[in-house]
């Protein structure tokens, strides 16, 4: 017997350019019992479709699942809260807050106080030398005097050096 | 750094002015201000947090040197208030936050290169704080 046709069929098949009749004659042919050797492999590809619609659950499938049902043991397991645990969620949004808070805390201070030279400085370690105020003053005036002095030196000699070179200036043109 | 010997630590004195001292420094010249003719702007004082100025007898050459070194050692720090300092026998290193100097230092070496003098203040001295000492109007004692 010649199997071209269906050998045609099923090559049309696989590249999806059979019509709904030529599927319907694939399915009829692989329905039969006879299926030749080398057709074998597609029988169970075209009947799959009417093996499903034959397989059917048994009468007794939902009774057999619904005592399987009550058959199981449901252990309902009471757990004792006390009240540490009751009040968990209590501490845990306390510690959030009180987390927040110091670092927001924290982040004020930075803020409002810029770093300058006390932050390098424990000025609480700072021994005073002198308990009377007068003498601390007479003290710092002497140093502020120094500096003073050190300074406008600095200036006098920066503008006798400039006045100098403007005059060297003058003398070249 | 190299330590001071004994003997050497006995040349060496440190004056120290805290801050609260300095607060108090500054009440008593807000209120002694009419009493008295003014000597030192009291706006100077109202700039300084802190002062500390140490002083030495002896070795001064060798303090003033190693101070130096130590100022370039922390020269990320400490900035030449004007590079011209430098060249003068009294140089002024600064530390500034923004526009404002937060802390000074002088180091001055004697005429006779015996004597050495740190000058440490702390505080918030400003452009007019610096102007003011630049002006050499401050009255001598």
């Amino acid at each position: 017997m010649d199997y071209k046709y269906i050998e045609q069929l099923v090559e049309r098949y696989w590249q999806c350019q059979t019509s709904v009749e030529e599927e319907a004659i694939l399915k009829a042919f692989f329905s039969q019992p006879h299926v030749p050797e080398h057709l074998q492999a597609y029988k169970a590809w075209f009947n799959g479709e009417k093996l499903l619609q034959e397989s059917k659950l048994g009468g007794d499938f939902d009774a057999r699942l619904l005592a399987r049902i009550e058959n199981e043991d449901v252990v309902v397991k009471a757990r004792r809260m006390t009240w540490p645990k009751r009040l968990m969620p209590l501490y845990k949004a306390a510690a959030a807050l009180a987390i927040i808070f110091t670092l927001g805390n924290a982040a004020q201070t930075s803020f409002r106080h810029p770093a300058g030279a006390g932050s390098d400085y424990n000025y609480e370690s700072y021994k005073d030398s002198y308990d009377d105020p007068a003498m601390a003053y007479d003290q710092v005036s002497d140093a502020l005097q120094m500096v003073s002095q050190s300074l406008s030196e600095a200036a006098r000699q920066d503008s006798l050096l400039q006045s100098s070179a403007a005059s060297d200036e003058l003398k070249k043109q | 750094m190299e330590q001071c010997t004994a003997e050497e630590e006995k040349d060496i004195q440190c004056q120290t002015i805290s801050p609260k001292m300095m607060e108090k420094l500054v009440e008593v010249i807000v209120s002694e201000k009419d009493e008295k003719d003014e000597e030192i702007p009291a706006y100077l004082f109202s700039k300084l947090k802190s002062a500390r100025i140490v002083t030495s007898t002896g070795h001064g050459k060798r303090y003033f040197r190693k101070a130096e070194e130590l100022m370039e050692k922390n020269k990320n720090r400490f900035t030449p208030w004007r590079e011209d300092t430098l060249a003068k026998s009294d140089p002024i290193f600064v530390r500034k936050h923004g526009d404002v100097i937060c802390e000074l230092v002088m180091l001055n070496l004697a005429a006779d290169k015996k004597g050495f003098t740190i000058i440490n203040f702390t505080g918030d001295m400003d452009e007019q704080f610096m102007q003011t000492l630049s002006s050499g109007k401050l009255p001598d004692d």
